[in-house]
């Protein structure tokens, strides 16, 4: 039997990622283990943000509320409450869909500029309740989470193994998530309705239905994530609803290549590692931070995955212009 | 998202008649873009509106088709008033249209681009007729080659041709064209016009906006010449052509004979 092995498979792609990953467990390396963990639930969060700011073409930035919604949920079901985390984490999810749900329907009736703003709106509410509801939220203080309890194994950042599994899998379920929606007949309303609004809405597509379907699905996993983020670092405050965390996301999904499937996560990884790379710098370390990030908008507008894709073409490119030669030496019979 | 379309019945229902419009107003602000509009288009017919630089032409299609909001007046198509529908409806009901400025999904393949209209601008359609109509569609615009093509790589004429191929994937009984030939060369032009014809022969009603008079006067049963937002003159291509208000909206009163 042969073996045939396809890099364009989703599958092989997927075995790929996953045999990259584990294999930087073999670095026994703490804070390298921690670092990725944080990558990748960096890039599930933009990956999720995606389906809606990528392919729907609806720019917002209530992906972080979202996220930072599941974790308190989680915090105040299972230290207020005394839920079991696995509640928690569940809740985490519904809470942050209905709450997309509602966002949504309020805010996707504007577009543009005005859907920033009112996405923008919904982070400083969250932030003042956050602040207001002491006895459920601890304020400023923030809340300190217990570890994430599955069958008796601790998840938190001083289980590097177990929070690992789990950030892959939130990762990886995201991955298809977005996969599977790119690839329906979903995923083409979405990408009609950002190529052309207009033009997909005189073709049948109801653009508010298809625009509010796209915030939801986005949002639960997104939950669940910062749901995640909250047990494995130990707390959630509204330090969590600030600027660095919303830029890290946002710029992840941007820089890596807004639509596109693996885009959000090659962004994250090296948006993290790069971050990393530049802490002997100190304090100028937001300012070359951001000069890099200009310079790749700049030069690669559609996102570093389009690096791979030109890679991909030259690559192809030359094997056919080998391909001809080949032929023409055979035909002219040398 | 199968939706329920609701309708109100019209007991004064003609069945030749299409396309009714009664007393359509459009205001921008102060402006009144189309005044009191009265017309009828019959059923099988190509009917041909034409006028200067700001009569109202394209105005009058988004407002049928829902783009832009009625302000006053009653659409009937197929006999049901359609003004109270939402535009993706409107298209679900068999009323499609095409752009002015061509409009592309660029940045999947032409066959997907045709897939969009299949899929959402007629509900019924399941299984292997999807993959069907497709092919059909695009052999019948001659875009057959071009199935795998990315749409931003297509020129001007594919990307007119293809706009008309996904409005044809929504099975439409009545087709809006707004400005099909405009920027093409004579050559493309015929082949657009050729193809009004054969959509034309499968019994697909045509509303047609055209601002070469040579054009619309050979093509259309039935032209109407729009100024200001009002309609100046309705009838056949010879009885307008030798109008005396369509000749001076045109080119002036000392034009008039």
């Amino acid at each position: 039997m042969k073996l045939k092995i396809n890099i364009y498979d989703f599958k092989i792609q997927l075995l790929i990622i996953s045999i990259m990953l584990f294999l930087t467990l073999l670095f026994n390396d703490i804070y390298v283990t921690h670092l990725i963990i944080l990558c990748m639930i960096y890039s599930a969060v933009a990956m999720n943000w995606n389906i809606v700011a990528g392919y729907t073409g609806v720019m917002h930035i209530a992906q972080q509320p979202f996220f930072v919604a599941g974790g308190y949920i989680s915090g105040i079901l299972s230290v207020k409450l005394g839920y079991p985390s696995i509640i928690g984490i569940i809740a985490a999810a519904v809470i942050a869909l209905l709450f997309s749900l509602v966002i949504g329907a309020v805010s996707l009736r504007v577009k543009g500029i005005y859907l920033l703003l009112i996405t923008l709106a919904v982070r400083l509410i969250m932030l003042s309740f956050v602040l207001y509801f002491i006895e459920w939220t601890n304020g400023d203080t923030g809340i300190l989470l217990p570890p994430i309890e599955i069958l008796g194994v601790k998840i938190n950042q001083f289980n590097a193994i177990p929070s690992f599994i789990f950030a892959y899998f939130l990762m990886m379920a995201s991955l298809i998530l977005v996969k599977v929606i790119s690839d329906s007949k979903l995923g083409l309303a979405f990408i009609s309705l950002r190529d052309s609004e207009i033009y997909a809405i005189s073709r049948g597509i109801n653009p508010y239905r298809t625009k509010l379907t796209a915030f939801v699905l986005s949002s639960w996993l997104t939950g669940i994530c910062g749901a995640f983020y909250g047990h494995y670092l130990g707390t959630i405050g509204p330090w969590d609803l600030g600027w660095s965390l919303l830029v890290t996301l946002l710029a992840s999904m941007v820089l890596g290549g807004l639509g596109t499937l693996y885009g959000p996560l090659l962004g994250s990884f090296v948006l993290v590692f790069l971050n990393e790379y530049f802490r002997p710098l100190q304090l100028f370390r937001p300012t070359i931070y951001g000069l890099l990030l200009i310079s790749t908008l700049i030069l690669l507008p559609n996102g570093l995955i389009s690096i791979l894709t030109k890679l991909k073409s030259r690559f192809h490119l030359n094997f056919l212009t080998k391909m001809n030669i080949m032929k023409s030496k055979i035909e002219s019979g040398t | 998202m199968v939706e329920e379309l609701s309708f109100e019945k019209n007991s004064e229902y003609e069945d030749n008649i299409i396309l009714s419009c009664a007393g359509i107003c459009k205001n921008f602000g102060g402006m009144a873009a189309l005044k009191n509009l009265d017309f009828q288009v019959e059923r099988g017919a190509i009917f041909g509106i034409a006028g200067p630089n700001g009569a109202g032409k394209t105005t009058l299609f988004n407002v049928i088709s829902k783009i832009l909001p009625l302000d006053q007046g009653r659409v009937q198509f197929d006999g049901k008033y359609i003004e109270k529908l939402s535009a993706h409806e409107v298209c679900r009901y068999g009323l499609t249209r095409t752009f002015q400025i061509p409009q592309i999904f660029k940045s999947i393949p032409v066959y997907k681009n045709v897939l969009v209209g299949t899929l959402f601008g007629n509900m019924q359609q399941e299984g292997d007729g999807i993959h069907n109509n497709i092919e059909e569609v695009l052999n019948f615009v001659g875009l057959q080659e071009k199935r795998d093509k990315i749409a931003e790589e297509l020129s001007l004429f594919e990307r007119k041709a293809l706009m008309i191929a996904t409005a044809l994937a929504t099975k439409p009984k009545m087709l809006m064209l707004d400005e099909p030939v405009a920027g093409l060369s004579k050559i493309e032009a015929n082949h657009i016009m050729e193809l009004i014809n054969k959509i034309n022969d499968n019994n697909i009603t045509l509303i047609l906006i055209e601002h070469n008079m040579d054009v619309l006067m050979g093509i259309s049963n039935r032209v109407m010449i729009l100024h200001h937002g009002e309609k100046i003159c309705e009838g056949s291509p010879e009885k307008v052509c030798n109008d005396p208000t369509v000749i001076e909206a045109y080119l002036g009163e000392k034009y008039v004979s």
